[in-house]
């Protein structure tokens, strides 16, 4: 599954991992796909809709050495923190400031990223892009299901190539499959069957029958 | 007069659908990808040199252009040549636009009480431009809008059902589809609610509902059923699957 990701990733696809139930932790696979990139020094950008802390705690776990790259090829956008005025004042992890509703939220995320392209020394022509748990998106906004489609539409004015992985978990937020289905070139959904987890590809596998 | 609408099953089943009528693809469940069912006809239509307006009501556009280039719908040529125009909804609520020809705005307030007046003197705008240039001539006209459903996040279930109502009234008296031709059309509606689907239901000449479940075998099975059309008593299922961007039926 790991390789079928990271082949979607470097062809420019966008990847989109859905889990159907709390216990199938499908979206670890984002993260395990983004590390490979980490550690060769690419740059990551991971926007991060759960607690920071949760966050490098699922690092730890998959074995990405956050604190070595952190700040350097590896960039946070801690979307939880700046909802609830939490600044972790660490080097790499960008917050947004002041007053945030649905709309100021997307004004300010679409200033830092210009910001950010901006400071990139050496200006990098290919960044990895990780959407770590945007079903997030449902406790922290108003409405989050028109944040996940502007959010999805920020990508319109980057000029970068950009490899591109969402995950989320669908029991907290789930109208969000809808964008997930229409726009994504490879879906995958993780769920339990049986007790057992189970992974299988639900759109853009070469294997449909 | 009938159409064929490039769907296999109801070309060959239906031979095809009447002329001027409402075709509701009703996607229960989002894997099931009933929206590319309606971006086929829309891909189909436009490739055979017939004219299509695509109302974008809940997506941003890039998003949606991305999705169509990916299937091999050439929407900046379709634009070019005049065969496709769009009303961008959401571009015009959200205040994000694309200043291309031939896709058209909303003028702001929009609120849903005064959303079909707008539509309508776009829609008469764009009209008056196809008469113009000849192109109504041996050509089908098409309407494609993804999605009905997308009014409820935007607007809620309750006001959604009255504008629908009122929809039917003002466009049932308006000279846009007296004076100058009136098409068929495609309307997407995914998930299920008891406030505007019935309705839907109800309005609509053909209803095609697609759903997904995952098999024993752990694959997706995909189906489409005609759940309502002229004269059909029973409900036919077809199996589709979804391949480099390629719909397929079984």
């Amino acid at each position: 599954m790991l390789k079928l990701i990271s082949s979607a990733l470097s062809s420019n696809k966008l990847v989109s991992i859905i889990d159907r139930d709390v216990a199938s932790f499908g979206y670890m696979l984002g993260l395990e796909a983004i590390k490979w990139h980490v550690e060769r020094g690419k740059y990551v950008w991971v926007a991060s809709y759960d607690p920071l802390r949760s966050l490098f705690r699922d690092m730890d776990r998959i074995g990405i050495d956050y604190g070595e790259h952190i700040g350097k090829n590896l960039l946070i956008f801690d979307v939880f923190g700046s909802i609830k005025g939490i600044e972790p004042e660490i080097d790499g992890v960008f917050t947004l400031k002041g007053y945030l509703d649905d709309n100021v939220f997307i004004l300010k995320y679409q200033k830092l990223i210009s910001e950010v392209i901006e400071s990139l020394r050496p200006r990098p022509e290919e960044v990895t892009v990780l959407g770590h748990l945007e079903s997030g998106l449902c406790r922290l906004f108003k409405n989050p299901i028109k944040v996940q489609k502007k959010v999805w539409d920020l990508i319109r004015g980057v000029p970068l190539k950009l490899s591109i992985i969402k995950t989320y978990i669908l029991p907290e937020c789930s109208p969000m499959d809808e964008l997930v289905y229409f726009r994504s070139d490879l879906v995958i959904e993780g769920f339990v069957e049986k007790d057992r987890r189970k992974l299988i590809v639900t759109k853009g596998g070469e294997d449909e029958p | 007069m009938n159409l064929k609408l490039g769907i296999k099953p109801v070309d060959e089943e239906l031979g095809g659908v009447r002329e001027r009528s409402l075709i509701l693809i009703h996607e229960a469940d989002p894997r099931s990808l009933g929206k590319f069912l309606a971006l086929h006809v829309m891909k189909h239509k436009l490739d055979s040199d017939n004219l299509v307006g695509y109302f974008n009501i809940g997506i941003p556009l890039s998003v949606f252009l991305s999705v169509a280039s990916s299937l091999g719908i050439d929407v900046e040529a379709h634009l070019k040549e005049n065969r496709l125009m769009i009303i961008d909804t959401f571009g015009s609520i959200y205040d994000l636009r694309t200043e291309w020809e031939n896709v058209w705005y909303l003028s702001r307030p929009i609120s849903l009480e005064v959303l079909n007046e707008k539509y309508i003197e776009v829609i008469r705008a764009h009209k008056e431009k196809w008469r113009r240039l000849n192109m109504f001539e041996g050509r089908e006209l098409w309407g494609v809008t993804l999605s009905i459903s997308d009014y409820l996040h935007m607007f809620g279930p309750q006001k959604t059902q009255r504008y629908l109502e009122l929809a039917d009234f003002l466009r049932a008296s308006s000279d846009v589809y007296t004076k100058y031709p009136a098409g068929t059309n495609i309307w997407v509606y995914t998930g299920n609610d008891v406030v505007v689907l019935p309705l839907l239901y109800r309005k609509a000449t053909y209803v095609l509902k697609t759903e997904s479940r995952i098999t024993d075998e752990d694959e997706v099975l995909r189906t489409m059923k005609i759940v309502k059309a002229p004269g059909l008593e029973s409900m036919p299922v077809y199996e589709y699957t979804f391949r480099s961007g390629r719909i397929e039926f079984l």
